[in-house]
């Protein structure tokens, strides 16, 4: 395994930033969408609470995290989304059993907006064409 | 270097580029073959029948079509990965349907989640959200409770119970882990092809069966991410050590700053091979972030994470030479926490290679033999496999990246020098090395055989060469994997009914009972109350594990020894489940002849020591009488 195979035109090809931005907005006001009734899961009825949830849990904080990192490739935005999430998650539950503080439904009500508000932040971002790091990586080469 | 694209120019002209009509029939005919394999998959399943299954497992109910549709996947997969033109989403949708029609059948087929010790797990999470605390005395789960956290609070969300979707578990985790062989491998190569071909080795090579839901899952999927991240972020970018302050250092500011206003910085690590998508300390903090997950979560990962970490500051694919310390002293500082539970019903360290390497070993039925020599025979063949992949690639030019492979291969192999982890460490010694050895043996198939000189084997001739190879090596793999990965499902399935009868005795039994059974496969532990009662083997184990009850037929005279046994475990209640997963663990496994297990369990049910409390279709539970009440 060396760098500069036989693949290293293909390979450039891969070096191109994430996926494209209409991909990145609708998955991003999905999830949104989602985060958003996280926090009111209760009221909600079975088959949507179920969906919520998992969406949210699986890939709402992870989702917000690494909408701030456009240049990641599409399996490492997929890949990271999702296994922060499941992180992030873990580590609020375990801050949540050292203080003897459980509440799921309040871990909910805390990260939802958080997640909602960053996501609509990355989908403005991405609607007007620029974002943060993206930016200032084009910049720099210039 | 930039001779290469016009060799590469000059050998295109030569040659005829594929015709876009030619194309086009290619990309049909992917389409007509996943088509048909999906299609084959869906009508397979609705001819399965569970009851017929034998010691062969899953396979030997799987009709014919199912094979068909893994044939056609397969043959299309390694079809796809040779063409001229390699196409990344053909290859990613051959790749997600034979996730799916590997990974996917059990969740359609089983009615509830296999594996006896998963039940456990739900357990934990019910306990954590019913108590919103922990236990330490309890178990070791409670002592590394991360992942139960993760899993109540999801559970807490849907308001539903991990029992109803923890089958599905299996095809997550496993597409998670295919993403981070392809995100560790991109550390490694630019080459899709070779990236496609590790991941496609590491799906037909995984038989371990841990990606269940499981802090197991959990903590290989994470350990593989970090060094994924590692590798793609913080192995290459060049450090300047004088220049550099330490919170620009540390700061995406500062590096861009150092970009644009201080001279080039003298590399120290080696030869880029992608370009940084985070800031270091971005990347640092989530490799921290995802070991400290891993560490609250499993008891062995993080070993396995500090490994590849210090594999790859050896190897200077890490520019933070402090990350595997940071690692190695949160879990010091995690098992010290734990210490008071593990020094009593632990032995922390095993030096006896030997037993470590062991593995779990169980004669068993005919068909069983054949399932573990079929893993056996996987395991080695992969391993083989990965060391004349390296043997044969560091003879090449350049070969930076192909030591640091090879060492992550082996640095999972120095938990068996101290663990035997109850026999289970050589899996996960597997486990851990396999996606370096996917990558190592990908490496050395896409150009293989190598050219040497001009006047050597044609470019036709090495290209039928290694299509023969890596045809042999999948048709090698993908029956092997079957086997392995299906073989024990007879006693892994659990059904139903022995769910209900544990569910009801969980919300009937008093605090202080004992539940036991005659061989132990039960789903058990699966409430918040669960540490109200003893099971598995907190008491001393099933009737067969007891030596009195070993190595014989049990009859009727048998029956007042159990009942005097059971007496004397001291418990104000003792129940006894029987149900028909039990005879199939016992013949799998050779702990009873064939039918032994229910005949005893007849025996039981007739006796009037026992009082039969409930019974659910095959499943029943006894409860056994008070002395005064019951004769034997």
């Amino acid at each position: 395994v060396t760098a500069g195979g036989p693949g290293r035109r293909t390979g450039e090809a891969l070096a191109r930033p994430g996926s494209p931005p209409s991909i990145r907005v609708a998955l991003y006001g999905a999830v949104a969408i989602v985060a958003a009734l996280a926090p009111f899961a209760l009221l909600l009825p079975p088959p949507l609470r179920v969906t919520v949830g998992f969406i949210f849990v699986l890939f709402g904080p992870g989702a917000a995290v690494t909408g701030w990192f456009p240049k990641l490739k599409p399996v490492a935005e997929v890949l990271i989304a999702t296994v922060l999430s499941l992180v992030i998650t873990t580590a609020a539950g375990e801050v949540m059993l050292t203080v003897r503080a459980w509440s799921p439904l309040g871990y909910a009500a805390v990260v939802a907006p958080v997640v909602v508000i960053m996501l609509v932040r990355h989908i403005i971002s991405l609607a007007l064409g620029r974002s943060r790091f993206g930016a200032d990586q084009a910049s720099q080469t210039q | 270097v930039t001779a290469i694209p016009n060799l590469e120019a000059l050998v295109a002209i030569g040659s005829p580029a594929p015709s876009k009509q030619r194309r086009s029939r290619a990309a049909l005919g992917h389409a007509a073959a996943l088509v048909a394999a999906l299609l084959c998959w869906a009508a397979s399943l609705r001819q399965v029948d569970l009851g017929r299954m034998s010691d062969l497992g899953l396979i030997s109910v799987l009709p014919a079509l199912y094979f068909v549709s893994l044939g056609v996947l397969c043959v299309g997969l390694w079809y796809a990965l040779r063409a001229p033109t390699f196409r990344p989403s053909v290859v990613a949708c051959y790749l997600l349907l034979l996730l799916l029609v590997l990974h996917g059948t059990v969740p359609v087929l089983y009615q509830e989640p296999h594996y006896a010790f998963v039940y456990k797990h739900f357990g934990v999470a019910a306990y954590i959200d019913a108590h919103g605390s922990v236990d330490r005395s309890v178990d070791i789960y409670q002592n590394w409770p991360g992942f139960f956290s993760a899993l109540a609070i999801l559970s807490h969300i849907t308001g539903t119970s991990p029992l109803t979707w923890a089958n599905w578990a299996q095809p997550f985790f496993s597409g998670l882990d295919l993403l981070a062989v392809c995100y560790v491998a991109r550390g490694l190569t630019r080459d899709p092809r070779r990236i496609a071909w590790s991941a496609t080795l590491f799906l037909l090579a995984d038989w371990v069966g841990q990606n269940y839901l499981s802090p197991e899952a959990f903590g290989f999927l994470c350990s593989l991410t970090a060094l994924g991240i590692v590798l793609n972020e913080l192995g290459y970018r060049a450090r300047a050590r004088r220049q550099s302050h330490a919170l620009t250092r540390f700061a995406f500011r500062g590096d861009r700053l150092l970009a644009r206003w201080k001279r080039p910085a003298r590399r120290t690590m080696e030869p880029p091979v992608a370009e940084a998508s985070l800031p270091g300390w971005l990347a640092v903090s989530l490799v921290l972030l995802i070991s400290a997950a891993v560490v609250v979560s499993h008891q062995l990962s993080p070993f396995f994470l500090i490994g590849g970490l210090t594999a790859l500051v050896i190897g200077r694919r890490c520019r933070f030479r402090w990350l595997p310390v940071a690692v190695f002293v949160m879990t010091v500082a995690w098992v010290w926490l734990a210490l008071p539970f593990l020094s009593i019903h632990f032995v922390l360290f095993s030096t006896d290679i030997g037993a470590n390497s062991g593995g779990v070993t169980q004669v068993g039925s005919i068909d069983h033999q054949w399932v573990g020599s079929a893993s056996r025979a996987l395991s080695v063949f992969v391993w083989v496999f990965a060391v004349c992949a390296f043997t044969s690639q560091t003879r090449r030019r350049p070969r930076e990246g192909i030591a640091i492979v090879a060492l992550l291969a082996l640095v999972p192999a120095a938990v068996i020098l101290v663990q035997s982890y109850g026999g289970e460490a050589i899996y996960r010694v597997y486990l851990f090395s396999l996606p370096w050895c996917c990558c190592l043996i990908a490496g050395s198939l896409v150009d293989f055989p190598r050219r040497r000189a001009m006047d050597q084997p044609s470019a036709g001739y090495r290209r039928r060469v290694r299509a023969g190879l890596t045809l042999g090596l999948v048709a090698t793999m993908a029956p092997l994997l079957l086997v392995a990965h299906f073989g024990y499902e007879r006693a892994n399935l659990m059904p139903a009914n022995e769910v209900a009868v544990t569910t009801w005795f969980e919300s009937h039994h008093r605090a202080g009972s004992i539940l036991t059974f005659v061989v132990g496969n039960w789903p058990i532990k699966l409430g918040p109350n669960y540490n109200t009662y003893r099971g598995g083997g907190t008491y001393g184990g099933p009737i067969l594990s007891q030596p009195q009850f070993q190595g014989r037929l049990l009859g009727p005279t048998d029956v007042p020894l159990v009942v005097e046994w059971l007496r004397g475990l001291g418990a104000p209640d003792v129940y006894v489940a029987l149900g028909p997963a039990e005879e199939a663990y016992a013949e799998g496994f050779g702990l009873a002849p064939p039918g032994a297990v229910s005949h005893f369990q007849d025996l039981l049910l007739a006796s009037p020591a026992f009082q039969l409390v409930h019974r659910d279709g095959d499943a029943a539970l006894l409860e056994l009488r008070q002395a005064s009440s019951g004769s034997h």
